[in-house]
């Protein structure tokens, strides 16, 4: 009995341990710390980082590529995006090719994207949040 | 187009990508410059001597896109060259005249479907090697005109939940030389023939490659030869593009009618239908395999047809493209192609990508 209630709570201790691991994963879209920008819609989100124009307090937004970490980009097309990430270039392409549309901004570090929200205030991005929460110069919009 | 005259249009183009606007206003100035290079192989085992192809083919190119955003102009320049040609594929100047609307005017892609539109040079854009027959570029055997010298009015009417997607084409109609169809360029003689397209299409959601439409054009394509003046060609197609989570599907089909005018008065109409079906399934993340089945349906004793000597009435191809990077890709395809000048088994290699 004692075997069996130990080897419970050790299974539960594995999978709280693991699950506080997957919530550090969680993917958050992050902004300016001082911008007033309310959170987006599925849609609206998929539309900025097509490259089409979403209009928000009178400005345009402009997206930005996290591209520090292969597994953050894989759950931004999953989760975002809803298109594999063939799917999403061959989009973005085209739209460049087809109506000279300009494709979102890349970056491979998380500090370069830091550096840019804070320099702008309409400038949307996306990283885990366990690195957003570190960062006091930005605000998690929402989380995915 | 004469060779000093592609370098001075080229050098511009280059001149304007470099120097455009100068260092003022930089905050409305946007530039994108793209580049797709590609290296590709064909083979044809069991080709005979007398037919006048090589069995072995390598192609080495890229083609280059320019793109400008100034306040309410625009600017699109595209360059295709390889070891073969040195091609000026488009130099469009556009306004914006709305949201969403666009006036362009220059030399531009014949918006005939889906295919044509959204990749046309751009190869790593489209899984297959080979574009569908019906849409062959007009230097190699295509019956279609693919480009336009002229003036298109592109843009997008919003539904509630989907938008309607429009082009409307207007401008000089190619000419059906000794080598095929000879789209009007910089510098070549007019015949003041017109031609005129119209394209409309609707996506459920914007966000959604998912999308269908139509295709109406209208063509005075004038002859050289001694017999025949011009041929007025219609087109009607219907095309359809759906892209769900691992597969994606493409079809089109045309209705092209021509009546050719001879010069005895006497006048000869035939219309012919072109249809394909290209699958794609994703395998595995980075693993395509795709397959298309083409057909032509009329073309037997289609007088305009007869004009380029060869009818290729069927192709089916099978190929599996691997991406190995986020930007470069190499595919392999088998097609076997019935009638036609190229009457073969033609196995492919080829890489391409997409810069930057």
């Amino acid at each position: 009995m004692i075997r069996k209630t130990l080897f419970i709570l050790l299974l539960s201790f594995s999978c709280s341990f693991v699950m506080s691991g997957e919530l550090d994963r969680t993917l958050v879209v992050v902004i300016n710390h001082d911008s007033e920008l309310a959170p987006l819609n599925a849609k609206e989100l998929r539309k900025l980082y097509l490259g089409l124009k979403v209009k928000k307090n009178g400005e345009h937004l402009k997206p930005v590529q996290n591209y520090s970490d292969d597994v953050l980009h894989e759950v931004f097309l999953q989760k975002i995006m809803f298109m594999t990430s063939r799917t999403y270039q061959r989009q973005l392409k085209l739209r460049t090719i087809r109506k000279g549309i300009k494709p979102p901004v890349e970056f491979s570090s998380n500090k370069s994207i830091v550096e840019l929200l804070m320099n702008n205030k309409h400038s949307v991005a996306y990283m885990w949040k366990a690195e957003a929460e570190r960062i006091s110069d930005i605000r998690v919009l929402q989380s995915f | 187009m004469t060779k000093k005259l592609k370098f001075l249009v080229i050098s511009t183009i280059l001149l304007i990508c470099t120097e455009t606007f100068g260092s003022e206003d930089q905050a409305s100035l946007e530039q994108n410059f793209l580049f797709f290079p590609f290296a590709h192989v064909e083979y044809r085992p069991g080709i005979h001597a007398d037919q006048n192809l090589d069995a072995l083919e390598v192609e080495i190119g890229s083609d280059f896109i320019y793109l400008l955003n100034y306040r309410k102009i625009r600017v699109l320049a595209e360059i295709f060259a390889t070891n073969e040609e040195l091609e000026i594929e488009r130099l469009q100047f556009g306004i914006n005249l709305a949201r969403d609307k666009t006036l362009w005017l220059g030399r531009f892609h014949t918006p005939l479907g889906y295919w044509n539109s959204n990749y046309h040079h751009g190869l790593y854009l489209q899984t297959s090697v080979h574009r569908p027959g019906i849409i062959e570029y007009e230097d190699a055997g295509g019956a279609l005109p693919n480009h336009i010298t002229g003036a298109l009015l592109d843009g997008q009417q919003y539904t509630e939940n989907g938008v309607f997607n429009y082009a409307l084409a207007a401008g000089l109609a190619p000419t059906l030389g000794h080598h095929g169809l000879e789209p009007y360029t910089l510098g070549s003689i007019s015949h003041k023939k017109l031609h005129g397209l119209l394209k409309i299409s609707y996506q459920f959601d914007e966000t959604d490659p998912t999308e269908s439409g139509l295709v109406v054009g209208l063509s005075r394509i004038n002859v050289e030869n001694n017999i025949i003046d011009e041929s007025l060609q219609s087109i009607f197609g219907i095309f359809s593009h759906q892209s769900q989570e691992s597969y994606r599907i493409t079809t089109s089909a045309y209705v092209v009618r021509n009546r050719l005018s001879y010069e005895s008065a006497k006048k000869l109409s035939n219309s012919f239908v072109a249809a394909y079906v290209h699958a794609e399934y994703d395998m595995a993340t980075k693993w395509i395999i795709y397959a298309r089945a083409e057909r032509m349906f009329g073309y037997k004793d289609d007088p305009y047809l007869a004009l380029f000597g060869h009818n290729e009435s069927q192709r089916n191809l099978a190929g599996v493209r691997f991406d190995i990077t986020r930007r470069q890709a190499i595919s392999s395809e088998v097609s076997q192609r019935v009638g036609g000048h190229d009457d073969h088994t033609h196995v492919s290699f080829q890489w391409s990508a997409v810069f930057p």
